[in-house]
Order: C-alpha cells, then sequence, then structure tokens
C-alpha cells in the first residue's frame, strides 16, 4: 500500500480543518495509507514571496525532512504544493528538489492524474461556481489557462462531473485573480479589496449557491470581504463531506 | 498604489484589449511554438548581443547611417543635442519611443531652447495634459475623451472629431520640422537596417518630412536576419492590440538622397542586465504591453501608481533592475497570478522576476516590520512552539488580530478543532 | 570611447551563450490566398477597388501577404508618398500573395527604404474608439490584377 503524506498548511489547519478531513477520507477510501507528519508548520511561501530567501531556505529543508520518507505528497492547497513543486527548485539543491518534486501534488490533481478516479458515489444537490485561482491554474495546470492557445481541459471540472445533482455554472473571469496574493493582501489592501468585491460581484451575477475553489486562501479572502459567502474547496464536494458540521 | 478613480471603465478597456489579443492568438494555431521561436530568438541574440551589434554596426555604416553609442541617459541626450545643433535644427517632430522617455529627452531638450513635438496621438495628448505616458502602447488609456477635449480646448469630445483636430494641427509641425525623432522596433542585423511600426503612419510622416532622422534604440533591440523579423512582426501587433500587424511596418536601410538617417544605440544599464539567468530573460522584451493589459493589479490603479516610467509588470522588473532601492518596491504590487508571464510573446518568466526581485529588495533595504516575519519563520521552524502559540491564538480577541489584515474586512474565525486535532483524535 | 566600454560590459557580463534551437519555423499554411487577404485587408480597414479613380496617389505593391493583408512596398524615391496623401490605391499582381510573414521574408528585397501598409492610418488613443486617417491615409484601396 502506497504511503501518503498529507500537507496541511496552516490556514486550512486552522481554519478550514474540514478541508483536511475530506482530503484525509478520500484517499483512505481510495486505498493508500495516509499519514500527517506531525512536525509539518509551513512550506515558506509566504516568506518567498516577501523576499526572505534565508528563511524559506530553512523551512524547505525543513520541509524535505519532514516529508522525504513518504512515496506521495499531497495537499489540499494549490499554491502551497505549488511552491513545493516549481519555487523549491530555488531553495533546495538539485538532488532534493527532484525527489521532492516528483511525488508532490495537489489533491484533485492526485486523484484526476495519479488515481485515475472515475466514480465517486457521491451527491450534491446545489449549484456551483468554480473560481480558479493562479497557482493551480497557471503553474500546476488543473485547468488550461486562457491566455494559452491550447485545447481545452479542466481537471477540476471532471472530477465535479462525477458527483451527482451537482450543476456548475458559468463565471465571469473565472481565471482571474481574485486579489489575495497572500502578503499582498496586507501591503495593498485597497486594491486587494477592490479585486476581491470585484470577483464576489462576478459570483452573485453567476446566480450560484456555492463558490468553489481549490485553494483556501482565495476563498478566505474572499469571505472576509462577504461573511455571508458560502464557499466549499472541491475536496469538500467530492468527499461528500460539504454538509457535515466539524 | 491607489485604486484608478474610474477603475470599472480603466479595468474593462485594457480587459478588452486583452481580449482582443485573445483572439487574435487563437487564430494562430501555432501560437504558442511561435512564442517559443522568439524567445529562442531573444535569448540565443542577448547572449551574443557583441557580435550581433558588431555586425548591425557595420553593415548600417556601410548603407550610410550613421551610428553613435551612448553609454547613458546624460550621452544619448547629449548626442541628440549635437546632431540637432549640426543642422540647425529647432523643431523636432517624435514619433513613440519610451527610451526617450526614460532618458528625460523632451526635458532635456526643451530646456535648451528646442521644441519637440510628439505625434502619436496619446503621447501628444499627454504631452498637452503635461503627463506621463501611462502605458507603453497605449500612453492616454487613462484619459476620458471630454478630458481629451479640453486637453485640445475643444467643446466637441466626439474621438473622430478631436482626432482629426490632431491631424490638422499637428500637420502644420509635421511641414515645418527641422528633424524627426523615432524609436526603432527592431534592429536586423544581417541588413543593417532598422523597423519602425506604427498604425498612425506619423514615423513615416516624420521622417520623410524632415532632413534629419535621429533613431534611438535600446542594444537589447537587435535581432539577428530577416526571417527572424516575420516572427516578431506576426506576434507583436497581435499581442499589443489583437490587430494582423500595425498598418505601417518601414524598413530604414539608407537614407534618402540629400538627407541623413543617424542611430543612437543606447546601453543605459542593459549590459548590467546580462549574465545573470535569474533577471536576462527581460532583454528578450518586444515591448508590446500584453502583460500590462492582462494585468489585474495594473487594471485597476492605471500606470500612473507605477513610479518607473515603463509600468506594469515588465516595467517592475525592468526599473528593479535599474535602481532596486528607487523602485523596488514595485516588485510586490503584485499578486504573482502569472498571467504576465503567460501573454509574453517572448516567455519572459516575468512574474518569477518579480519574487526574485523581492529577494534582491530585502536583502538590501531594512525595513521594521521584516523582525516580524523573521519571528515569525523562527517559530515555523519549532513545531511545538508553533503548536502552543495556535493553540493561544484560539482563545486571542478577534480585535487583536483583526488590524493585521486592514480595514473593511472581517478576520476568518479559528476553527474549534484543528485538522490536527483531528488527526490525533482518530 | 562609448562604443567600446558597451561592448566590453556586453562581452564581461555575458554568463552562458544560448544556442539557437530553431532553424525554421512555420507560422500557418493558408489555402485561399487571395480570400484571405481581402478579408485581412477589410479587417484592416482597406478596400477592394475595380478602379484607381478618386485616389490621390497609385502605388505599386512588390506581394502582399494574405495573413495581414499588407502589401510591400519599396521603390518609391520620394518616402513621403506612403503617408502624405489623405488616401492611396495600391496596385497588386494577385498572383503575387503569399501566405505568411514567412513567406514574406523570403521575397524582401530593400535598395534603401521598404514598407509593409496593411491599411488606411488608424489610432484608437482616445477611449479606444478606433478613428481611420490619424496622419497617414484616411483611405487605403488596393486594386487587384
Amino acid at each position: 500500500m502506497k504511503r501518503v503524506a498529507l500537507f496541511i498548511p496552516c490556514f486550512v489547519d486552522t481554519v478550514y480543518p474540514r478541508v483536511g478531513v475530506a482530503t484525509l477520507r478520500i484517499l483512505q477510501k481510495e486505498g493508500f495509507e495516509v499519514i500527517y507528519p506531525k512536525n509539518q508548520t509551513c512550506c515558506g511561501q509566504p516568506f518567498f514571496n516577501s523576499g526572505f530567501v534565508k528563511e524559506a531556505k530553512e523551512l524547505a529543508e525543513k520541509f524535505y525532512n519532514d516529508f522525504k520518507d513518504y512515496d506521495y505528497i499531497v495537499a489540499p492547497s494549490a499554491s502551497c504544493i505549488s511552491m513545493v513543486k516549481h519555487h523549491y527548485k530555488d531553495l533546495l539543491d538539485a538532488d532534493k528538489f527532484r525527489e521532492i518534486n516528483k511525488k508532490s501534488f495537489e489533491i484533485c490533481e492526485f486523484l484526476h492524474d495519479i488515481v485515475k478516479i472515475k466514480s465517486l458515489n457521491v451527491s450534491f444537490n446545489h449549484t456551483i461556481a468554480l473560481h480558479q485561482s493562479c497557482h493551480g491554474l497557471r503553474e500546476l495546470e488543473l485547468a488550461t489557462p486562457s491566455e494559452l492557445n491550447l485545447p481545452y481541459q479542466n481537471k477540476i471540472e471532471n472530477l465535479l462531473n462525477l458527483v451527482d445533482g451537482l450543476e456548475i455554472l458559468p463565471l465571469a473571469n473565472a481565471q482571474e485573480c481574485c486579489g489575495f496574493g497572500g502578503t499582498f493582501s496586507i501591503n495593498e489592501s485597497e486594491v486587494s479589496k477592490k479585486m476581491g468585491q470585484d470577483k464576489l460581484a462576478n459570483f452573485k451575477a453567476s446566480g450560484a449557491e456555492y463558490l468553489v475553489g481549490y485553494d483556501n486562501s482565495c476563498l478566505m479572502h474572499l469571505a472576509s470581504l462577504e461573511p455571508e459567502l458560502k464557499t466549499l474547496h472541491v475536496i469538500e464536494i467530492l468527499a461528500g463531506v460539504a454538509d457535515e458540521s466539524f | 498604489m491607489r485604486v484608478f478613480n474610474d477603475d470599472k471603465w480603466l479595468n474593462e478597456s485594457l480587459n478588452f484589449v486583452r481580449h482582443k489579443r485573445d483572439l487574435a492568438s487563437k487564430k494562430l494555431d501555432n501560437w504558442e511554438y511561435l512564442r517559443e521561436v522568439a524567445s529562442n530568438i531573444k535569448a540565443h541574440t542577448i547572449t551574443h548581443l557583441d557580435s550581433y551589434l558588431e555586425e548591425f554596426e557595420a553593415k548600417a555604416l556601410a548603407n550610410g547611417i550613421k551610428v553613435h553609442w551612448a553609454v547613458d541617459a546624460k550621452e544619448h541626450n547629449k548626442i541628440v543635442e549635437s546632431i540637432l545643433k549640426k543642422h540647425n535644427a529647432k523643431k523636432i517632430v517624435k514619433s513613440k519611443s519610451m527610451l526617450t522617455e526614460e532618458c528625460e529627452l523632451n526635458p532635456y531638450l526643451e530646456n535648451r531652447g528646442y521644441e519637440v513635438i510628439d505625434t502619436d496621438l496619446g503621447e501628444r495628448i499627454v504631452q498637452l495634459a503635461k503627463q506621463r505616458p501611462s502605458h507603453i502602447v497605449l500612453p492616454a488609456i487613462h484619459l476620458k475623451k471630454e478630458q481629451v477635449a479640453t486637453i485640445f480646448n475643444e467643446q466637441n469630445s466626439d474621438p473622430t472629431y478631436l482626432t482629426n483636430i490632431a491631424r490638422v494641427r499637428l500637420r502644420e509641425h509635421f511641414e515645418s520640422c527641422d528633424a524627426a525623432i523615432t524609436g526603432v522596433n527592431f534592429a536586423v542585423a544581417s541588413e543593417g537596417a532598422f523597423v519602425v511600426c506604427t498604425n498612425e503612419g506619423n514615423a513615416d510622416l516624420g521622417t520623410s518630412l524632415a532632413n534629419v532622422h535621429i533613431a534611438v534604440m535600446g542594444i537589447e533591440k537587435i535581432i539577428p536576419n530577416m526571417q527572424d523579423l516575420g516572427v516578431f512582426l506576426t506576434l507583436l501587433a497581435r499581442s499589443a492590440t489583437g490587430q494582423d500587424i500595425t498598418t505601417y511596418s518601414s524598413i530604414f536601410k539608407k537614407p534618402s538622397r540629400g538627407k541623413e538617417i543617424h542611430l543612437i544605440i543606447v546601453d543605459n544599464g542593459r549590459s548590467q542586465m546580462l549574465g545573470d539567468e535569474k533577471f536576462e530573460g527581460a532583454l528578450k522584451c518586444i515591448r508590446c504591453g500584453a502583460c500590462m493589459n492582462t494585468c489585474p493589479v495594473f487594471r485597476r490603479v492605471g500606470g500612473h501608481e507605477y513610479n518607473y516610467v515603463i509600468p506594469g509588470p515588465i516595467g517592475s522588473n525592468l526599473g528593479s533592475s535599474r535602481d532596486i532601492k528607487e523602485y523596488g518596491k514595485l516588485a510586490f504590487a503584485s499578486t504573482l497570478c502569472g498571467s504576465c508571464t503567460a501573454v509574453c510573446p517572448v516567455k519572459i518568466n516575468l512574474h518569477e522576476q518579480l519574487v526574485a526581485y523581492r529577494g534582491v529588495y530585502k536583502s538590501q533595504v531594512k525595513e521594521s516590520k521584516d523582525r516580524y516575519y523573521k519571528l515569525t519563520a523562527k517559530i515555523l521552524t519549532k513545531p511545538r512552539v508553533y503548536r502552543s502559540l495556535i493553540k493561544l491564538a484560539k482563545y486571542m480577541p478577534h480585535w487583536l488580530y483583526r488590524g493585521v489584515w486592514g480595514k473593511g474586512r472581517v478576520a476568518p474565525k479559528l476553527a474549534k478543532k484543528s485538522f490536527k486535532d483531528y488527526y490525533e483524535s482518530l | 570611447m562609448s562604443r567600446s566600454k558597451i561592448l566590453k560590459s556586453i562581452k564581461q557580463n555575458i554568463n552562458s551563450r544560448v544556442d539557437r534551437e530553431f532553424t525554421t519555423y512555420n507560422i500557418e499554411s493558408i489555402d485561399n490566398l487571395v480570400d484571405r487577404f481581402i478579408d485581412s485587408l477589410k479587417r484592416a480597414g482597406g478596400e477592394i477597388v475595380d478602379t484607381i479613380d478618386g485616389f490621390e496617389i497609385v502605388l505599386n505593391a512588390k506581394f502582399a501577404v494574405a495573413q495581414n493583408g499588407a502589401c510591400f512596398l519599396n521603390n518609391e524615391i520620394d518616402r513621403k508618398v506612403y503617408s502624405y496623401y489623405e488616401s492611396i490605391v495600391i496596385l497588386l499582381d494577385k498572383t503575387k500573395i503569399v501566405a505568411t510573414m514567412k513567406e514574406a521574408m523570403g521575397l524582401v528585397e530593400i535598395d534603401d527604404f521598404a514598407i509593409f501598409m496593411s491599411g488606411p492610418s488608424k489610432t484608437a488613443d482616445i477611449e479606444q474608439s478606433l478613428v481611420i486617417g490619424a496622419h497617414g491615409a484616411k483611405r487605403l484601396g488596393v486594386k487587384l490584377i
């Protein structure tokens, strides 16, 4: 049985733990031994993105040590896993990077490309609009970015189409950045809020009940501007825990 | 940065230009492949820049073009002035050149008694309004037609009417000018010739009427040969405005009988960008502006919020390269969404360069808030300390951390049980 | 001397030299060159005409490019003709239309000056409203011969 290490970023761990639960359950259901390495803390992205390269390197080395003994590293957070999969090339030596890069996946990416999941036995009788967060889109290729002249494909939609009763409504500017950008939301708060409000206006116009995404950092930023907003991580729907209280 | 006062309109205008670019790029099946070709041509050229510049100069000189070299902006301005002096030129018409903006040529000449008329309509508008261009391709995109009418001292704000007014007024300047200054879109080494692309025809009109044509170019504008030019003329307009090609793509090889063409090759810090793989890619830039049109931050703040002569993603990188202390903050005005990198016709990894410049900035500029980052990072290397603090955070009053994220936001609620708690309870 | 300073700075700074990866390239193959040229020209604001009457000046194209509607002109002594007049008609041999800029570059010959002209002068600098006739021709016609 392959051993999957769960990488649960800090904001998922403390604000959206049900997303971690969903990830754990669906991986166990698919026959993996799932372990949560207890010493994990942070991939270092906020520090790398703020120019603190030395600090980011230390956290990258720690991450490597915490996660190196597993067959796969899976995270329900596209931006964090993209940090590991791509930007660690600037922080770890070539061999360590190659090792980690090969086995790191975002959870939807993992279910779609590695597990090749074909059925879910789950229903969600609601309408949703899908916000396509930047890292997952342009760095992890979870869907075709509209900037590129490439055939249309959307791994997230493929997975959501396995859910009974779920209807995906079109979202205007679905691939436009929501304006979170990590520390950007603090340093450029006015612009960040404007971008978030525009995204929320697009969501309202879609008429969907839930705003769904694969990055809770984006959803958290949007919810901070619109507390009544109903958000879900894709994996919560796929694992059938969307209605579970936690 | 401040959100532009009419950001919905500015955002929609720029987004529409991005949309036109998308339509054009999706009509070309080979688009992604051509980006790769263009990127490779540029990467090859800038890493062989010495030999291509030498080849270009030799051929240009043989064609009768007078070639000058300027180490920096100051020298560029001096050379322009010396050419004007030699020809007793007093009135100059200028077509679009961001290099002349970078060198602040207009004020330099105006302070010395020369009259400089910017002839590109957008540039003329901002010149009369005494503003900087807010975009490298669409200089007046931040202005509404009513504002343009006021700038022209006209009541009628219809764009066709105003453009005709400009045509008539500028035609007088064209007819009476002594010299014409243009930029250079591409300089072809194998031909010793250079290319100027416009939609208005102002470069052609000015250079054909004046006796002296001064063309100015950054060292990175060189491309090896005419076959290469075909790739760039296919990608440039499509990336910039969604057109198949600009109305006029003029190739200057030799001066007309009795006239002179001067070409000034300018370094001004560009050669310093070479050699660092992390940053030299920015020299591939063909100044299409696609990165600005797609950038969700640029679209909401406009070009004037950037304190470097060139705004947007490419400007933040070029400015950071020029002077990290002066312009490095621009590297932080980005959510790193990566859209710029995806539209760049020469595949500059713009958003990754921004992050790298943040590292450079932080290594040179110390700010008081740095200690919070360093402290937090230290805590995160110690899982037990981190965990105890998380436990404490649950008891922290809401108002304590609300301030961190700024006004107008509701801070997220921490869950009663963290994921780790749940996992350990299994 | 500035020239040697700049070249020296370049030579000193270049780190790893990048080789060319592509010896040639393809842009697009086009079946009906004349139809495509006409379509491109119209989209750029030009017209197909069957008479040179009504135009201020007549120019001769060496060839044209179907993909973007541009005519290649290189034989006018007085360069101002390309942008000075309000209306231009270009005579174009319809067997001399090539598909893309790639094929065009194989035919380009420049004595001293050449121009690709793809339509009338235009600008959208005022609120992105397209206006025909900024500084150059307000009207561009092409007569296919």
